[in-house]
């Protein structure tokens, strides 16, 4: 009996201009996103080899005694999965200019940098599915049960011995398989495509990909129960279509925007003006203090060529020690002063997107997006990454010349022999290279199941919606 | 043709419907329907006709009274009941994008019907009278009379032991009609119980075993074949109609 | 007759479900929106004035006008509260001192949990959602009333076929402007309430605004029109304009920015950095390598000198050198610059090749060119960022200019290199006052004529005229031929 109604689900489907046409459009859709996604990410693959090559280039001809101006760049390397699913992955810094020691400041996002897509934004995999495709699911079963009526089919079939449950459930599956088969192909020629523009997509990602795009049909099996529980609460399938029609723009467009600026302003994170202000302060007296005290161990010149070697390396190792003090002093400060701004940033994040879950459409978006890395965990990952670099970078400098970058002042000094010595250039080959954390899949997983698992629970809300409304119609 | 004793299959009792804006559109209405005999009810428009058969069909429950399908009433286990009838509607329309035999192929496998062969639904779509070259095409053209045979194969095609028709003959031209009212008498002599709602009173006097006149929910008037036989029966309506609403 | 017409339009309209959903959906929205965007443009104001505010406590602050810096900030538009625009996705402010400019750290950035879902304005809802109203209002309008069996009965009498769909095209267009002009009434209120600082020219931006809004709309409520008169059934009329919505809306300003980047390369600006930089210690080095050879020479010549003559001519050629040195310091210092601006000017360029393709493809969408145009006249538009970058730019050069004069009036101490973050550059030794800053020029965004809010979008908003016009002429030649059966 199920089956048999699937069955004729299906056929209806495939055989109605409403649904070849809507899915002719997302196969469109679809395959375009795939396609200027792979572009995309060879241009910024591109881009971002460059950027290195040049960063590189940058500190090339630095000599042995200049390690201190040595500025690698952190560059965020692009992501296979992002151009799919963009996520916030335009919005954040991608440049950073590492020093050994102090405070890390991530600059260019990429639409700060082209504000021309920030005001069209791109088309992806994501958006697709969330609002596109939500649409067209909408479309697809609004008259799922009121159309029914008016035709006068739906008289006729529960004039035979169907259990309406099985009748409701008949056309949800039978919806859901419709748009599931409608999809596979463009879906698989889209992953056909990533593969044929040669973009590096490990297992690892192919699972995330794959996760993402159940999601998505999770997504859609929500939205086709909730088209059901609407069309089987109202008598007419426009007035089905009219207040599904509200639902969607409550719910894709004005809810997930709506919520987070609310929710987001209703806690106050103090500006991070305020706090960089304060550790611009607290770094300018600590400059000023290491400025006298360095002047006091600075060794007098003790004749034509300047101080003696012992003197400098002396000298060195005091202002070393000198500034090493100063950089605890100052991280600890830093790390006191932000992390109040820190804590409360965790509080309205988690407030905002709290509410914004309301929506399964941000509950879908939120999954995509952490399945694809570009969460708002990518911005926190990218920073930790620098952190450990700058670690890196500190232990290198240590290691090879002896002091660091940070704590305030430094004064160099040269004693007047070396002068003549050849400068030795600084082999760049054994600087660190720079790294971002590799997206985990059990990790985005984890993070991932809170959302996979509110998916499933709108999907059963909006069924035991749709069952309760239809087993009350009225199919006169 | 004379009214079987047997058990009767289709039985109204005291059936009685009062919607919820008050209308009380049945009132204490009773009466039976047997194998092999057709009963036809008669009535203006909202007379209560279309609301006796959606309460065999249990699309609205009793407010008093039950319908029984072979026994079996309606509100209590709609499922065994609606197996045992099959239905035409006042106007029968269906899946615009389907063909006549996928349409009828649907519907009779939704009855539980799965050993029917594509030669059986043409049988069936021949015998309502609806042209072969139609078979094959989709529903969106068709006009109502074309429907209504499609839906009238649909029934026949169930094969249920009783059959509850909804005004069947609006929108069929009169030579489908005198078809439709022979196939009646066929499918009465195959020994089914057939419930029919009309205003016809021609085709009601022709085919009827049994003919009940309703006015404003009431079952006014019954009579059978027999005693109808000398009468006028279009006399009887009016008066009928009339006479109720002096009284 | 025409009034009978349109009375019994607006009357269907009126009492129709979809009204009081669309009525309710409009005022909420723009009344939420409105109300965000108040809050969100008094957020970035006082943060830019409470930045400043420190910034000025940071010049305080300061000993020595060497290595002096500061920082501009770029300014709220009370507009913004209806046009967020790019308004979010461009950099808050530049460092000003040695530095070049770089307008960075957007609000995106700073915030990224607002990233998420974007902002909610008032441009969004009438690009989106208005003109999804629009539709709805107007699928059925002619193959509904043909379904309904109405039209044919309307044709029975002496009614000319272009009143008809005029008392059509008035009646939606009525119905549509009054869920758009209450709320905005009521915004204008909040806007007063919460004492945006409007002026005279914002509030001929903000009617201006309200006029693109209606000419927009009037295109979509026209296609509605067009489209229900080329079909025989309101569904397939709804679905066809849907998809147009969709394409229109959705697809083809993301499509067409998307194509746009691929046919035209344009370096990132770490790319244009690490260039800079390359030719920047290049140019270095060249003239360190100078300095050493002059003064190679110079030694030279001093060598066979008793030290006697050596201090004469070191007191003859002292000052000169150092003049010398000096020029050939500033000259460095101007070539470098001169490349990076070429740098800037190129890639600038082909961003604008860039931006053009990207404007040329979404315009085909007239939810594009209503977008582009309200964000021009809100100042919150693409090119907000260069337009600062300008006037960072010159009042880097002002500020820097001013450092250097008071700088070399004090003269210079002992050089030291930095190594700490925050502040690069070298600082002068010496005195422990604060300095003089009240002759030190401050950065104020320039204020834009009324024309320049206008001009750049005219392209836009003609073609929104375009796109209204041909819509409704589509739709009386349609509804011309229209079988009324
Ligand atoms: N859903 C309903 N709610 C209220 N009254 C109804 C409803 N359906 C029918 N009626 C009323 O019940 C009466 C009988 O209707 P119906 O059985 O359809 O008449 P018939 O089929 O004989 O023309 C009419 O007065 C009609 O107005
Ligand atoms: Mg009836």
């Amino acid at each position: 009996m199920l089956k048999l109604l699937i069955e004729k689900e299906l056929r209806d489907a495939f055989g109605s201009t409403k649904f070849v046409v809507t899915f002719a459009v997302s196969a469109v859709l679809v395959l375009l996103a795939f396609f200027t996604g792979a572009q995309n990410y060879h241009t910024q693959r591109a881009q971002y080899e460059a950027a290195v090559a040049e960063s590189m280039r940058g500190m090339e001809g630095l000599t042995t005694q200049e390690y201190m101006m040595l500025r690698p760049l952190a560059l965020l390397a692009p992501e296979p999965l992002a151009v799919l699913v963009s996520g916030v992955s335009n919005d954040i810094g991608r440049t950073t200019e590492v020093r050994g020691q102090g405070m890390l400041v991530a600059e260019g996002s990429r639409y700060s940098e082209q504000p021309i897509y920030a005001a069209f934004r791109i088309l992806d995999l994501s958006f697709i599915f969330q609002v596109v495709l939500a649409l067209f699911a909408i479309l697809f079963a609004f008259d799922a049960i009121s159309g029914e009526k008016e035709r006068g089919t739906l008289r006729l079939s529960l004039a035979n011995a169907v259990p309406r449950g099985t009748y409701l459930l008949g056309k949800y599956l039978g919806a859901f398989l419709a748009m599931t088969l409608a999809l596979a192909v463009p879906l698989l020629l889209g992953c056909v495509i990533l593969q044929v523009m040669d973009v590096p997509l490990s297992g690892a990602d192919w699972g995330r990909l794959g996760l993402i795009v159940i999601g998505g049909m999770l997504y859609l099996g929500v939205v086709l129960g909730l088209a059901l529980w609407v069309s089987a609460s109202t008598q007419r399938s426009s007035t089905a279509f009219l207040v599904l029609l509200v639902c969607w723009i409550v719910g894709v467009l004005v809810w997930p925007r709506a919520s987070v600026l609310l929710a987001g302003r209703a806690v106050e994170v103090p500006s991070r003006d305020a706090i960089m202000a304060e550790i611009n302060r607290f770094q300018r007296q600590q400059f000023e203090e290491s400025l006298s005290s360095l002047m006091d161990i600075i060794p007098r010149e003790s004749g034509e060529d300047g101080p003696s070697a012992e003197a400098i390396e002396e000298f060195q190792k005091r202002q070393q020690e000198l500034a090493d003090a100063r950089e605890a002093e100052g991280s600890a400060f830093r790390a006191r002063v932000q992390e109040d701004r820190i804590n409360r940033l965790r509080v309205q994040e988690q407030w905002a997107l709290r509410a914004a879950r309301l929506s399964p459409a941000t509950t879908f978006s939120l999954a995509s997006s952490t399945l694809a890395g570009t969460s708002l965990a990518m911005k926190e990952r990218y920073q930790e990454s620098t952190l450990a670099y700058q670690e890196a970078f500190d232990r290198y400098l240590r290691e090879k010349s002896g002091s660091s970058q940070g704590g305030g002042i430094r004064i160099m000094l040269r004693s007047g022999d070396e002068d003549d010595e050849p400068e030795e250039l600084i082999n760049l080959q054994e600087l660190p290279a720079f790294t971002t954390q590799p997206v985990l899949f059990g990790d985005v997983m984890g993070h991932a199941l809170l959302d996979f698992g509110l998916l499933l629970l709108f999907n059963l809300i909006s069924l035991a919606g749709g069952f309760v409304a239809f087993l009350r119609y009225d199919v006169r | 043709m004379t009214t079987t004793t047997t058990q009767p299959l289709l039985e109204a009792e005291h059936l009685t419907k009062r919607y919820e804006d008050g209308v009380l559109a049945l009132d204490n209405v009773s009466f039976t329907v047997s194998p092999g005999q057709i009963y036809a009810m008669l009535g203006g428009n909202g007379a209560g006709k279309s609301t006796a058969i959606n309460l065999f069909l249990n699309f609205i429950e009793p407010t008093d009274g039950e319908a029984r399908i072979d026994g079996i009433a309606s509100h209590r286990d709609p499922l065994a009941a609606k197996a045992r009838v099959a239905y035409v509607s006042e106007q029968v329309r269906l899946y615009p994008s389907f063909t006549a035999i996928q349409n009828v192929d649907f519907f009779a496998r939704l009855a539980g019907k799965t050993s029917y062969t594509r030669e059986d639904y043409r049988q069936a779509l021949l015998r309502v009278g609806l042209q072969p070259e139609a078979h094959d095409k989709r529903l969106k053209g068709f006009s109502k009379g074309m429907q209504q045979k499609t839906g009238i194969a649909i029934a026949i095609l169930k094969d249920a032991p009783a059959i509850l028709l909804d005004e069947p003959t609006s929108g069929l031209d009169p030579k489908a009609g005198r078809e439709f009212v022979r196939l009646l008498q066929d499918l009465r002599d195959e020994g089914k119980a057939i419930l029919m709602s009309t205003h016809d009173l021609f085709r009601a006097k022709e085919v009827a075993d049994m003919v009940g006149i309703m006015n404003q929910g009431r079952l006014v008037m019954q009579r059978t074949r027999d005693e109808l036989h000398g009468e006028d029966l279009e006399a009887l309506y009016v008066r009928y109609m009339a006479g109720y609403m002096e009284g | 007759m025409f009034t009978t017409l349109l009375l019994k339009e607006l009357r269907l309209l009126l009492l129709s479900p979809k009204y009081i959903a669309t009525f309710t959906v409009c005022v909420v929205l723009l009344l939420l929106s409105v109300f965000v965007g108040i809050q969100d443009y008094q957020a970035t104001a006082d943060q830019v004035a409470e930045a400043r505010r420190m910034d000025e406590q940071l010049l305080l602050e300061a000993t020595s006008w060497m290595g002096l810096q500061t920082r501009a900030y770029r300014e709220a538009d009370p507009l913004q509260v209806f046009v967020a625009g790019t308004h979010h996705d461009i950099g808050r402010y530049t460092p000003i001192g040695r530095r070049e400019i770089d307008l960075d750290q957007s609000p995106y950035m700073e915030d990224t949990l607002f990233a998420l879902f974007r902002f909610l304005d008032f441009a969004f809802i009438v690009q989106v959602v208005l003109a999804l109203f629009a539709i709805l209002f107007t699928y059925d309008a002619i193959s509904g009333e043909r379904e309904r069996g109405t039209l044919r009965l309307t044709f029975a009498n002496a009614v000319p076929r272009v009143m008809y769909l005029l008392s059509k095209l008035a009646g939606a267009w009525l119905g549509l402007v009054v869920p758009l002009l209450i709320p905005l009434a009521l915004a204008v209120l909040l806007v007063l309430v919460f004492q945006v600082p409007f002026g005279g020219a914002d509030w001929t931006r903000l009617g201006l605004l309200l006029a693109y809004a209606l000419l927009y709309f009037t295109g979509f409520i026209a296609l509605g029109i067009t489209v229900s008169a080329l079909t025989r059934q309101a569904s397939t009329s709804f679905v066809i304009l849907l998809m147009v919505w969709v394409v229109f809306v959705l697809i083809l300003p993301r499509v067409g920015a998307t194509l746009a980047a691929q046919s035209v390369a344009v370096p990132t600006v770490a790319e244009v950095e690490s260039q800079k930089e390359a030719f920047a210690s290049a140019t270095r080095s060249r003239f360190i390598d100078d300095m050493r050879t002059t003064l190679a020479t110079r030694n030279a010549a001093m060598e066979s000198m008793t030290p006697d003559e050596r201090d004469a001519y070191l007191e003859a050629n002292e000052w000169e050198w150092m003049q010398e040195q000096d020029r050939q310091r500033k000259e460095m210092d101007a070539e470098i610059d001169a490349h990076s601006r070429r740098l800037n000017e190129e890639v600038r360029v082909r961003q604008a090749v860039q931006e053009r393709r990207a404007l040329a493809y979404a315009r085909l969408s007239p939810a594009a060119a209503f977008g582009l145009a309200a964000m021009t006249l809100a100042g919150t538009d693409v090119g907000q960022k260069a337009r600062y970058e300008e006037q960072m730019d010159a009042y880097r050069t002002d500020f820097m200019r001013f450092v250097e004069e008071k700088s070399g009036n004090s003269g210079g101490g002992i050089q030291i290199r930095l190594g700490g973050a925050g502040s690069g550059g070298s600082i002068g030794g010496g005195d422990d006052e604060s300095l003089d800053l009240t002759e030190l020029p401050r950065f104020e965004a320039a204020e834009l004529s009324l024309a320049s809010y206008i001009n750049p979008a005219l392209v836009d908003v003609a073609l929104l005229a375009v796109y209204a016009f041909l819509s409704v002429a589509s739709g009386f030649v349609a509804f011309l031929r229209y079988d009324v059966r």
